[in-house]
């Protein structure tokens, strides 16, 4: 489904990602795991087709990032990338008049499920209502790879399970899922497999189950032995 | 590509609809001014028509200003993942927001024709005397030798020209942002070199129009009116054609977003 290899994303005095490769398969919730900084964003950003590679090869369905793989591949941002002048209403709008794959009635039913108010303004919402309203749009995709940047983040911890089972929810065997947190106990209980980036290197990936049982950790204990050095 | 032109006009709607506010205050005052008219205070009527004509150029200098400053913000806020997430290529949403400025100069300046067409017919409707003014006018320039025909017609020249240089400078500045988002983005300098390389094409534009020949000194059709600017006008898009080429290569290419 989406293959990298040797992928390097190099800014003024940074490498962002370092000859990165990395072979994703459907059916799988996969969890980009490192602390801030490390290079999940950036990748990401790369699959969306918002950043470009310097060097290296990204492939989805075997065709480079572009048009198809955009129309195929749902990315929720990190940080608030809404216009100024749109409620929940305009965002679903918006989705629905560029992507044939959004569902308005998911997306209706995911609003309410996350107690947001779909005439309020974006801008004018907290945090916390602004994660869920991005998960929302996101999850209301019917895409075959779905990326959730940090989908956690500004979330409190009572909310945090009504959206892990939101994204559980949304999981389908057809579907691939990515999902980037420096919350790692929070994912431990949903995925697949777990891929450990390090200042933009690749420093451990596996099915979550083999790399427990061969380690002889959780996925919990595991990063912190490698991020603690 | 309809739908982003559509969000293109929706992102606008707010300033756009001021733009519009203000010019149906300034008519309304005009139409109070010429419908209340007192000879002894002939001072506020040409004031409103001075308003108007000076707000026609505000409103084409704000569509230029709307043009840039949406593309720039487009290219250096978050919200620029709303459109390059989309399943369309770069060459698509660079001509979308080309278009857009398109649509938006042309609706301006039928707007403002239809407006000043109307206006003056009301002013001799209001004020018959001013017809006889316009008369006088035509009269004095005739009598100099200054061809009121010729005149019209070198204004309509002058019209098409500013239209094409408009857009073929817009097109340069998207081409400097588009610049300064990609090719130079790890530079410390890219705010001034993408503003220098700006300045260097327009000088550059200027200097190889002014070598390019003007077929009629003055035209006496609207043919030769026409023929006269071609050139000129074939220049400018040849400019518009190759910066909006090449910024859809540079954000095909190195978009960072």
């Amino acid at each position: 489904m989406l293959e990298c290899k040797n992928l390097t994303k190099s800014y003024l005095n940074k490498i962002a990602v370092d000859r990165l490769s990395l072979q994703l398969e459907p059916g799988r919730i996969y969890a980009l795991l490192g602390p801030n900084g490390s290079g999940k964003t950036t990748f990401m950003k790369m699959v969306a087709g918002l950043v470009k590679p310097t060097t290296g090869e990204l492939l989805y369905d075997g065709q480079p990032i572009g048009i198809y793989s955009k129309s195929r591949i749902a990315y929720m941002p990190t940080e608030s990338y809404f216009y100024t002048y749109m409620t929940g209403v305009d965002a679903g709008k918006y989705y629905h008049d560029f992507f044939p794959d959004f569902n308005p009635d998911r997306y209706r039913q995911l609003l309410d499920t996350m107690n947001l108010d779909p005439t309020q303004k974006i801008a004018k919402m907290s945090s916390g209502m602004m994660a869920k309203l991005k998960i929302a749009v996101t999850l209301s995709r019917d895409a075959q790879l779905i990326m959730l940047d940090e989908p956690l983040n500004g979330i409190d911890i009572i909310a945090r399970d009504k959206i892990v089972s939101t994204i559980i929810g949304s999981f389908t065997p057809e579907k691939t899922f990515i999902l980037s947190s420096h919350l790692v106990d929070e994912l431990e209980k949903i995925i697949d497999h777990a891929i450990f980036i390090k200042d933009g290197v690749l420093v451990m990936e596996g099915a979550a189950e083999e790399l427990r049982m061969e380690r002889g950790k959780s996925i919990v204990d595991l990063y912190k032995e490698i991020y603690a050095e | 590509m309809l739908n982003l032109i559509k969000y293109e006009f929706r992102k606008n709607r707010m300033v756009l609809m001021i733009i519009g506010g203000g010019l149906l205050l300034l008519q309304l005052f005009y139409m109070f001014q010429i419908f209340t008219y007192k000879e002894e205070e002939e001072f506020w009527l040409p004031m409103s028509i001075s308003f108007l004509s000076i707000y026609a150029l505000v409103c084409f200098f704000t569509i230029f200003i709307l043009a840039v400053s949406n593309y720039d913000k487009e290219l250096k806020s978050k919200s620029s993942y709303l459109i390059f997430m989309t399943p369309n290529s770069s060459y698509t949403i660079i001509f979308s927001k080309m278009l857009s400025t398109l649509f938006l100069g042309i609706a301006t300046a039928v707007i403002i024709t239809i407006l000043a067409v109307s206006d003056i017919n009301m002013l001799h409707i209001a004020i018959p005397e001013a017809e006889s003014f316009t008369e006088m006018l035509r009269y004095i320039l005739e009598s100099l030798e200054i061809p009121v025909d010729k005149i019209l017609l070198g204004a309509l020249s002058a019209l098409m020209i500013f239209l094409v240089y408009f857009f073929a400078i817009v097109s340069v500045v998207y081409l400097s942002i588009t610049l300064s988002a990609t090719f130079l983005q790890n530079s410390k300098l890219k705010g001034i070199l993408s503003v220098a390389l700006f300045l260097a094409l327009t000088y550059g534009m200027g200097r190889v129009e002014n070598l390019l020949p003007r077929l009629y000194q003055t035209p006496e059709n609207a043919l030769q009116a026409i023929l006269s600017v071609l050139p000129a006008a074939l220049f400018n898009l040849v400019v518009m054609v190759i910066c909006i080429f090449v910024c859809g290569k540079l954000l095909e290419k190195k978009v960072s977003l």
